[in-house]
C-alpha cells in the first residue's frame, strides 16, 4: 500500500467519523448550499430589486426584497428597513382614515421581523428593539392606528412585549433605554432607500424616546444631536452638524447629511 | 424531394437540437417549480407579485437557449474550424454560409418549439395574468424638470384612449425646508380626476385615472413644495384602455427570447470561420449569458413584461430588439464575406 493510499484511507475514515460524531443537519446543508449559491445570485437579485423600484409596483418591490433577504437571512438591518418601508407607507396612510390598512401593514411588518428572528443569532436583541420601535413610529404617522391599538394597551404595550423578550435574552434592563440609540442606523437605511419622510418619523420617535435614558446629561445630548439631524433633513441647512460628525454613533447618517 | 428536405441542414439541426434539449428543458422546468416552492417563504398579508417570479421562468428558458445553441454548434461541422468531417461537408454544401445559416435557423426553431409552452403555460402557472395591457412610455420634453421656476411640463398622449397614467419622477434634494411637492394634472387643458397629486420621495409611483376618450396632451403643473421633480424616460407611462390576449403575449415573448440566441449563434458562426469548437462554444455561451441572465437586450424585459401582464412589444422592449437584430445580421454578413475570402 502506498503512502498516498494510506493518506486517502485516513481522510475517508476521518470523514466517516465526523459524520457519525456530528451528523450534518438540514440547516447545515442549507448553509453550505447558500455559501455557493449566494455570490452567484446576489448581483441579479439586487438588480431585480432596483428594477422593481424603477418600474414595478409595491407588491413586486417587497416580493423582490423577500427574495433578497432569503439569500441573506442573517442581515437584520435589511429586514428592518424593508419591514419599516412596508409599515410606514405615507401614500397609503393618506388614503386610510380608519387606520385599517395601516394596522394590516403593521401586523405584516411585525410578522416579517418575527420570521427574521430565527436567523438573527446574536443580533436578535437588536431586532426585538427594532420591532418595539416600529408601532410607535407607525402611530405617530397615522393617528387612526393609535386608536385601533388603544384597545390592546396601545403602541407602548406592544413595544413592551418585545422589550420584555429582549430583556430576557440580554438579561439586562438597559435594553429598554438602548432602543433610541438604534435610530441613526434605522434612519440611514430608510434614507438610503429614498424614504425621507419615514426617516424623519423614526428620528422624531427616537427624540421622544430619549427621555427613557436614565443618564440625564446623555439623554439631553442625544436628543439634541438627533434634533440637529432631523432639522437638517427637514431642509434647515443652517444647522451646525459639527457635533454630529464628531459622534461616531451617527456614522451611518453621515453620507446622507452632505 | 421529401428525403432531400429531411437531409437539409435546417431540418437536421432542428431535429438534433430538439432531441438534445428536450430532456434538459423538462428537467429545468421541474426543478424550477420545485425550487420555487422550496425556497419561497410566504408571508401572510403581502400581496402576490407575478413580476417577481422572473427567476423561475428564466431558468428553463436559459436552459433551452444554451442547450439549443450548444447542440447546433457541435452538430454542424462548419460552425467551427478543424472539425471532423468539415472538409467533406464544405465540398458538398452550397450557399455562402455553407449551411451554417440554415443550422442557425433550425436551432432557433427548436428553441421556439421548446419555449412556447413555457411562455404560455408555465408563465401562467407562475401567476402571469390571462390578459395583457399596453404600457407605453411617453416621450419626455427636452428639460424634464418640474420646479417652482419651471412650473409646467407637457407630454403628448398621441390620441390614445387611456385607462390611467403612471408618474414616477426622481426627486432631487429639497430647495428649502422640506415640503412634499404638489402637482396639478391637466388632460387636454382640463383637470384630471385626481387633479392634484403629491410627491415626497424619489421613484414614488402615483397613478392618475384618465377619462375614456382619445386624449392629446398631459400637462403637469407645479403647485407647491420644495422637492424638485425630474421626469426622465420611463417616468411617465400611459396605460392603454382595453386588454389583449395573454396567450398571444406569451407567443411574442417566446419570439423575443430567440434574439440572444440569434446574436450568440451568428457571432459564433463568425468566430468559427477561424476558431475551433471550444472557442466558439465559449463565445456563444458568454454572449447568451449576457443576453439572457445578464439583462442586456430585450429578453429580460420581455419576460418581466409577460409576468407583469404588460404587452410585450408596447414598451421599451421593441426598441431594445433593434440592436440585437442588427448585431446578429451584421455578424452573419461579415461571416459570409469572411468565409468566401478564406475559401479562396
Amino acid at each position: 500500500m502506498t503512502r498516498r493510499s494510506l493518506r486517502n484511507a485516513a481522510a475517508a475514515a476521518c470523514m466517516a467519523l465526523a459524520w457519525v460524531v456530528a451528523p450534518p443537519t438540514p440547516a447545515v446543508w442549507r448553509q453550505l448550499a447558500g455559501a455557493f449559491v449566494r455570490p452567484a445570485l446576489l448581483p441579479f437579485t439586487w438588480a431585480a430589486l432596483a428594477e422593481a423600484q424603477r418600474s414595478g409596483d409595491d407588491a413586486e418591490y417587497f416580493a423582490r426584497a423577500r427574495q433578497l433577504l432569503d439569500l441573506m437571512p442573517t442581515w437584520t438591518d435589511g429586514h428592518a428597513v424593508f419591514a419599516y418601508r412596508l409599515a410606514l407607507d405615507e401614500r397609503r396612510a393618506a388614503a386610510d382614515p380608519t387606520g385599517a390598512d395601516a394596522w394590516r401593514r403593521l401586523q405584516t411588518a411585525l410578522a416579517w421581523l418575527e420570521s427574521a428572528r430565527a436567523d438573527a443569532g446574536r443580533r436578535e436583541v437588536e431586532l426585538l428593539q427594532t420591532m418595539a420601535f416600529l408601532p410607535e413610529v407607525a402611530c405617530r404617522q397615522q393617528p387612526a392606528l393609535a386608536e385601533r391599538l388603544a384597545a390592546g394597551g396601545g403602541a407602548a404595550a406592544l413595544a413592551d412585549r418585545y422589550l420584555a423578550q429582549a430583556e430576557r435574552l440580554r438579561g439586562s434592563p438597559e435594553v429598554r433605554e438602548q432602543r433610541t440609540f438604534l435610530a441613526p442606523k434605522l434612519a440611514a437605511g430608510l434614507l438610503a432607500a429614498g424614504e425621507r419622510a419615514q426617516a424623519l418619523g423614526v428620528l422624531a420617535t427616537a427624540i421622544s424616546r430619549s427621555a427613557e435614558v436614565r443618564d440625564r446629561q446623555l439623554a439631553t445630548e442625544w436628543a439634541t444631536r438627533l434634533d440637529e439631524v432631523r432639522r437638517w433633513l427637514a431642509g434647515d441647512t443652517d444647522v451646525d452638524l459639527g457635533a454630529v460628525y464628531d459622534d461616531p454613533r451617527f456614522e451611518p447618517l453621515w453620507p446622507h447629511l452632505r | 424531394m421529401t428525403g432531400l428536405r429531411a437531409r437539409h441542414p435546417f431540418t437536421l439541426t432542428f431535429v438534433h437540437c430538439l432531441r438534445r434539449a428536450l430532456l434538459p428543458v423538462l428537467g429545468a422546468t421541474g426543478a424550477s417549480a420545485l425550487l420555487r416552492t422550496a425556497t419561497t417563504t410566504p408571508l401572510a398579508g403581502l400581496e402576490t407579485a407575478p413580476g417577481a417570479q422572473t427567476p423561475w421562468l428564466h431558468l428553463p428558458l436559459v436552459v433551452a437557449a444554451f442547450a439549443c445553441a450548444a447542440a447546433a454548434a457541435t452538430f454542424w461541422p462548419l460552425f467551427a474550424a478543424r472539425r471532423p468531417g468539415r472538409d467533406q461537408v464544405e465540398r458538398l454544401q452550397r450557399g455562402p454560409l455553407r449551411g451554417c445559416g440554415a443550422a442557425l435557423a433550425g436551432a432557433l426553431l427548436a428553441q421556439l418549439v421548446l419555449t412556447l409552452p413555457l411562455m404560455t403555460g408555465f408563465a401562467r402557472l407562475l401567476g402571469a395574468p390571462a390578459t395583457a395591457v399596453a404600457h407605453v412610455e411617453l416621450p419626455v420634453p427636452p428639460q424634464p424638470l418640474l420646479t417652482a421656476t419651471q412650473p409646467r411640463l407637457s407630454f403628448a398622449l398621441g390620441d390614445r384612449v387611456l385607462d390611467e397614467v403612471r408618474l414616477r419622477p426622481a426627486a432631487g434634494p429639497p430647495t428649502g425646508p422640506w415640503q412634499p411637492t404638489h402637482v396639478r394634472v391637466h388632460v387636454d387643458g382640463a383637470p384630471a380626476a385626481a387633479a392634484e397629486v403629491t410627491f415626497e420621495q424619489s421613484l414614488q409611483l402615483v397613478r392618475v385615472p384618465l377619462p375614456a376618450r382619445p386624449l392629446h396632451t398631459l400637462e403637469l403643473e407645479f403647485v407647491s413644495g420644495t422637492v424638485p421633480l425630474l421626469f426622465p424616460r420611463g417616468a411617465v407611462v400611459a396605460v392603454e384602455a382595453g386588454t389583449r390576449s395573454g396567450l398571444w403575449n406569451g407567443v411574442r415573448a417566446a419570439w423575443i427570447y430567440l434574439l440572444p440566441s440569434f446574436v450568440a449563434l451568428a457571432l459564433a458562426m463568425l468566430f468559427g470561420a477561424a476558431a475551433t469548437l471550444p472557442t466558439v462554444l465559449t463565445a456563444a455561451g458568454g454572449l447568451l449569458f449576457v443576453g439572457t441572465i445578464g439583462g442586456a437586450g430585450p429578453a429580460d424585459d420581455a419576460v418581466r413584461s409577460l409576468l407583469r401582464g404588460h404587452e410585450v412589444l408596447a414598451g421599451r422592449t421593441f426598441s431594445a430588439c433593434i440592436p440585437s437584430l442588427a448585431a446578429g445580421s451584421l455578424a452573419m454578413i461579415v461571416a459570409m464575406l469572411l468565409r468566401r475570402r478564406l475559401g479562396r
